[in-house]
């Protein structure tokens, strides 16, 4: 007999196949590999969905592997005989099954929600055969101390599980509610077997075969196989929808505890049903497969690490010094090397004292200041890697921030503790201000003084342990989240050291430097390089409220010679230089070298930087959240160089830079070249780039390429020189009729040819037919046509740079731009916007 | 090699296109048409043969023997009118066109077609070519082509090989339709927009449309050119306002004055249509629903496979068109 899976989207009913294992009928879609299959893959559903789930597994494989997706008994297709099933019962159904369909070579298990614990029952069992496990939002356990998801909980009281689960519809259709992104038709097709009460039986039996507790028919099973995966030493993928209201992210950090070599891709967005709301799922799983499993490729290897300086050795030097390391000019205070180095390490010692691991992860929601600092060298003195999830994510990206990094403690001030609390992170909570009611509140377990103390009576007895190793985790900083969410970026001890490292050969720090962190952020690596610090009187959380007289008092606080700073800070520093009084201007001069980085910046703002900073060297290193600072470029060459796209120097010493040279439809080469004039994405490597990214497999794994370097997602060229120009995002790249069109040079030649601050070049229409439209920043309507003469200006002015002839010239009042930066423009969502408008008026509308 | 080529509809400005482009490679051309081949065009070197498209197959043969191809441009354009009139110049005509081609022993037909066939008023944006589909087409005259269209496809084979090229909004030196009516419209400063303005839409400088036609005369037994339509365009979009402007302009007269919302241009479109119909009156209304829609609504198209199918590309660009125009009209006013 053939199941009625004919006219469902997405499955080949030759697929369709019914096995009989002793007597009871299990309904298989399998997709026969080419020869003898390479590898099985045994793909189990949950509750109550069915083998559907994995039809585009099923479609998507390499032809060499055998892809196998059974119908649970009493589920989807397969017969529904009497008797409840028990989770003993479905794994010897599935070692049935694979006996019956002849299962021989290695086999990959794949499984979502309660298939999950029965692939793994069946994995234990064939542990000679088994070659890797892939589980999605799945548990073995429940959590110590946690309830079980609401909403099993719900369906499991008695008169309601009944109601819910068989009676009526409610329960499958739940199921597909659990998801965000799913059209009328599939939803329809997961529906399609469990149409009556009758069909919806074994859904219920499901529901109550999950153990709540100890004395339930199935708890001895669950506990031996969720003990059982601590030993599993093949290569394992937890893929996982981040917003899942059954199985949430307490039950990654359950199976991440019982597989710590497991790789995590998990999908921000997501909801339960993975594989439907992140479409990026089971092309991942495949490529996951065939490169842990397939191809045998080691997970990357991060032990081997050579000597180096820790990374707050410097601090730890200077434990008698009373000079000045971090003044902040903003509450006056001064914090001596003796104090901070002594404070570092009381915290260090009191968090160990509070129960904080070597590896813990420890949020950091403080804003930069002198406790701030303290925290993260004490952190990274014990070893335990801090969390930075800073304001310019906005509040939601924070939290999506902190969410996906799965920060264990928190120390922050009333405001980050109250987030921390609404995230319900299961570790310690440290307060950093006041203390008295609000620590209660905001369930603090100490105040960040307590915790000092407490490290004094702790290191009266004691002595810290040995610095961590090299290869430790350090850091999670995020992007910006420019193109979609903030991805976590983690940096291991050794790498923060080389990026240190990296900044003194750069740019000659010596101990008689000074550093003024007009990006607040960066005051904290002044201990690492052993330079006083200043924070200058701003409001931190807007950088156009920094002044060029705070500069100079700031200078003048530390005997600053280098300033840090972004692009909007510089803009406001120079647009208020003619405040300055005649001896703030004489301090200015003191500042050797000006760092500018963050964001592309416009050489006028540079010349006006150099007219107020005389003396001063102007930096624009280029570089990102995953690998910073990676070029130089000289005022001189900016002044005088005009190319395709922004010119941003030669690469560092210890830094490579080469180019995957993009085809005609866009897509990067997987090989790389360093042929001048050749543009592609850039790919570079250094010792101080990032070590991954974090809970992202398939993103790092494509990063990664090749093996060692990190993929910028920026696009540019090498010019005759060796120095590097940026012409884009990858993800921005305009595929027109001739092949692929970066946006930067024409947005240059845009913003000069109308005398507009700034640009943005977008396509509109299908990639490969693609028209380039040209938006200009100009006052007037939200997104309106310029006029025609303006835009036959911006026409020429472009063609005569890139050869390109855009098809229309609007104006927008605001460009949007990023949040942390405030000036990277989001090009994708222009276009989508250009495109409403250059498409006219619909028939209907 | 040089061939012998007839021409339906030599008289209108795709058909003179056509013959000249023909011309200018050295085939021979036969004007075929119910008056007699304008002076220009036998000046060129085309001849002339007296045949009415929805007369005697037998009369439409006559010129047809002897040729090589037939490149099928005659059609009624109007607006407006009642519908018989589309169907029996536009449908039955082409009927009798291929069936006369395919009695003079001719092997290549060239139907000229209009995107408009395919176009059922969302906004098409890169688009490919689509189906002809007259069910769904947006006017009489849409409707007629699109019938005419299924009617040549249909007719493609062994014995005969059908290319269909779709010019789409044809404009230069020598067009008495769009062109002339924007300019006489501008001149009289009754020139709009309706709606933003901002569509973007594809147009054909005149001498382009008639080069595409030649080069699919030229590779019509090619796999890829005849049995599907080919849209045929600058590859160079613009939006509503700025063609406008510009066409305007090469007349030294004022683009448009005022936007005309486009629910408004539309129901007065329909309003003026029946008003047309229901009296007769010569000539188009100042608007009809249909072209509210064109001059409101992005139209433009994926030009990829019908430069690689024909091995053509777009001699004269916007730019130099706009130059032509400007010095041809030299100030002086052309009149519809």
């Amino acid at each position: 007999m053939t199941a009625p899976v004919s006219g469902l989207p997405g499955i080949d009913p030759t697929w369709s196949t019914m096995v009989d294992i002793g007597g009871v009928r299990m309904h298989v879609l399998e997709r026969a590999a080419v020869g003898d299959p390479e590898v099985t893959i045994l793909a189990v559903h949950g509750n109550p969905t069915w083998s559907y789930l994995w039809r585009n597994l099923l479609a998507g494989s390499p032809a060499g592997w055998r892809v196998i997706a059974v119908d649970q008994i009493g589920m989807g297709y397969s017969d529904r005989p009497a008797g409840v099933r028990r989770l003993v019962d479905r794994v010897a159904d599935l070692g049935a099954l694979t006996d019956a369909l002849d299962v021989t070579g290695p086999v990959v298990t794949v499984a979502h929600d309660w298939g999950g614990p029965v692939s793994l029952g069946w994995a234990l069992e064939h542990r000679d055969q088994l070659a890797g496990v892939v589980l999605t939002n799945t548990a073995v356990h429940q959590p110590a101390g946690s309830p079980a998801p609401s909403v099993i909980r719900l369906a499991r009281q008695p008169l309601l599980l009944n109601a819910v689960t068989r009676r009526s519809p409610t329960f499958v259709r739940g199921t597909t509610w659990l998801s965000r992104e799913m059209s009328p038709d599939v939803a329809r097709a997961f529906r399609a077997p469990y149409s009556s009460a009758d069909r919806r039986r074994a859904v219920g039996d499901f529901v109550a075969d999950i153990p709540l507790d100890a004395r339930h028919p199935s708890a001895a099973t669950l506990d031996a196989i969720a003990e059982g995966v601590r030993s599993l030493d093949v290569p394992v993928l937890l893929a996982w929808g981040s917003d899942d209201p059954v199985f949430s992210d307490r039950y990654l950090r359950d199976l991440h505890a019982r597989l710590p070599h497991a790789d995590i891709h998990r999908y921000e967005k997501a909801r339960h049903l993975v594989t439907e709301d992140a479409p990026a799922c089971i092309p991942d799983v495949i490529e996951w497969i065939e490169s842990r499993v397939a191809d045998a490729i080691p997970a990357r290897d991060s032990h081997a690490v050579p000597p180096f300086e820790a990374i707050g050795a410097r601090l730890e030097e200077r434990r008698a010094d009373p000079g000045v390391a971090l003044a902040d000019l903003r509450s006056g205070r001064r914090v001596s090397w003796a104090m901070l180095a002594t404070r570092t390490r009381e915290i260090a010692a009191g968090l160990l004292d509070l129960g904080v691991q070597p590896g813990d992860r420890i949020a950091l929601l403080v804003p930069p200041s002198a406790d701030l600092i303290a925290s993260v060298y004490a952190a990274w003195r014990i070893g335990a890697v801090v969390v930075v999830a800073d304001s310019g994510l906005g509040v939601r990206g924070m939290r999506r921030a902190l969410r996906s990094a799965q920060a264990l403690h928190v120390i922050g001030i009333p405001a980050g503790l109250g987030l921390a609390r609404s995230l319900d992170l299961p570790g310690r909570r440290v307060l950093v201000g006041r203390t008295g009611a609000a620590t209660r509140v905001l369930g603090a377990d100490a105040s960040l003084a307590e915790v000092a103390r407490r490290g004094r009576e702790w290191l009266a007895t004691s002595s810290l342990p040995a610095v961590p190793p090299g290869g430790a985790d350090a850091l999670v900083a995020f992007t910006s989240g420019a193109t979609g969410p903030a991805k976590g970026v983690v940096y291991t001890q050794v790498r923060l050291a080389a990026l240190r490292d990296a900044l003194r050969a750069a740019y000659d720090i010596t101990g008689r430097d000074g550093l003024v962190a007009a990006f607040a952020p960066w005051a904290v690596l002044g201990p690492a390089l052993g330079i006083p610090s200043a924070i200058p009187d701003m409001d931190l959380t807007d950088a156009s409220t920094l002044t060029a007289t705070a500069i100079a008092d700031a200078i003048d606080a530390v005997g600053g010679s280098i300033a840090w700073a972004s692009p909007t800070a510089l803009r406001a520093v120079v647009s208020t230089g003619d405040d300055l009084s005649d001896a703030a201007r004489t301090t200015l001069d003191g500042l050797r070298l000006l760092l500018v980085a963050g964001a592309p910046v416009p050489v006028s703002l540079l010349d006006g930087a150099a007219l107020l900073l005389p003396s001063a060297s102007l930096a624009t290193p280029y570089g990102m959240t995953e690998a910073l600072p990676l070029t130089e470029v000289t005022l001189d060459e900016l002044r005088s160089e005009r190319g395709n796209g922004v010119l941003v120097g030669r690469p560092l010493p210890g830094v490579d830079v080469t180019i995957a040279p993009l085809d005609v439809r866009g897509v990067p080469a997987t090989v790389t070249a360093d042929h001048p004039g050749v543009t592609g994405e850039i790919v570079v490597r250094s010792a101080w780039m990032r070590e991954r990214y974090d809970r992202r497999w398939a993103t790092q794994h494509r990063a990664d390429s090749p093996r060692g370097w990190h993929r910028t997602g920026d696009v540019g060229h090498l010019d005759e020189a060796g120095r590097l120009w940026v012409e884009g995002r990858l993800a921005h790249v305009i595929v027109g009729p001739q092949g692929p069109i970066t946006p930067v040079a024409g947005e240059l030649a845009a913003q000069r040819a109308a005398n507009v601050p700034l640009a943005a070049l977008v396509g509109v229409g299908p990639a490969g037919a693609q028209v380039v439209a040209a938006v200009l920043l100009m006052p007037g309507p939200v997104l309106g046509l310029a006029d025609v003469d303006l835009t036959m200006v911006v026409r020429e002015a472009i063609r005569a740079e890139t050869g390109q002839s855009v098809a229309a010239v609007l104006t927008m009042r605001s460009l949007p731009v990023d949040v942390r930066h405030r000036s990277k423009v989001d090009r994708i969502r222009i276009a989508r916007e250009v495109l409403a408008l250059l498409a006219g008026e619909d028939r209907d509308g | 090699m040089a061939e012998r080529i007839a021409v339906t509809g030599a008289s209108g400005v795709v058909g003179a296109a056509t013959v000249r482009s023909l011309l200018a490679r050295g085939d021979a051309v036969v004007g075929v048409q119910r008056g007699t081949v304008p002076e220009s065009l036998q000046r060129a070197g085309a001849t002339g043969q007296s045949a009415d498209i929805t007369g005697p197959i037998e009369e439409l043969q006559r010129a047809f023997i002897g040729c090589d191809a037939v490149v099928h441009a005659a059609a009624r354009v109007d607006m407006t009118g009642p519908w018989e009139d589309f169907e029996r110049v536009n449908v039955h005509g082409t009927r009798n066109v291929l069936q006369a081609a395919r009695l003079a022993g001719v092997r290549t037909f060239v139907m000229v077609s209009s995107p408009s066939v395919a176009h059922a008023g969302h906004p098409l944006v890169g688009a490919g070519a689509g189906r002809a589909d007259p069910d769904r087409a947006r006017s009489h005259y849409a409707r007629s082509k699109a019938m005419a269209e299924l009617l040549a496809l249909e007719a493609d084979g062994l014995d005969l090989a059908v290319a269909v090229v779709r010019p789409h909004l044809v404009w230069g030196v020598g067009d008495s339709q769009l062109t002339a009516r924007i300019i006489d419209r501008a001149r009289a400063g009754r020139l709009v927009v309706i709606g933003s303005g901002a569509a973007l839409i594809d147009t054909t400088y005149v001498d382009n449309a008639g080069d595409a036609i030649a080069a699919a005369v030229q590779r019509a037994h090619i796999d890829g050119v005849h049995g599907h339509p080919l849209v045929v365009s600058n590859g160079e979009p613009r939006t509503v306002t700025e063609m406008l402007t510009r066409i305007a302009a090469a007349a030294d007269a004022p683009g448009p004055r005022a936007a005309v919302p486009y629910v408004v241009a539309r129901a007065g479109g329909h309003v003026l249509e029946r008003v047309w119909e229901r009296t007769g009156r010569e000539g188009d209304p100042p608007v009809t629903a249909f072209l509210a829609e064109q001059l409101a609504t992005a139209h433009w198209f994926d030009q990829r496979e019908t430069r690689t199918a024909l091995e053509w590309t777009p001699r004269v660009s916007l730019d130099e068109g706009f130059a032509r125009l400007a010095e041809w009209l030299g100030g002086v006013a052309p009149t519809s």
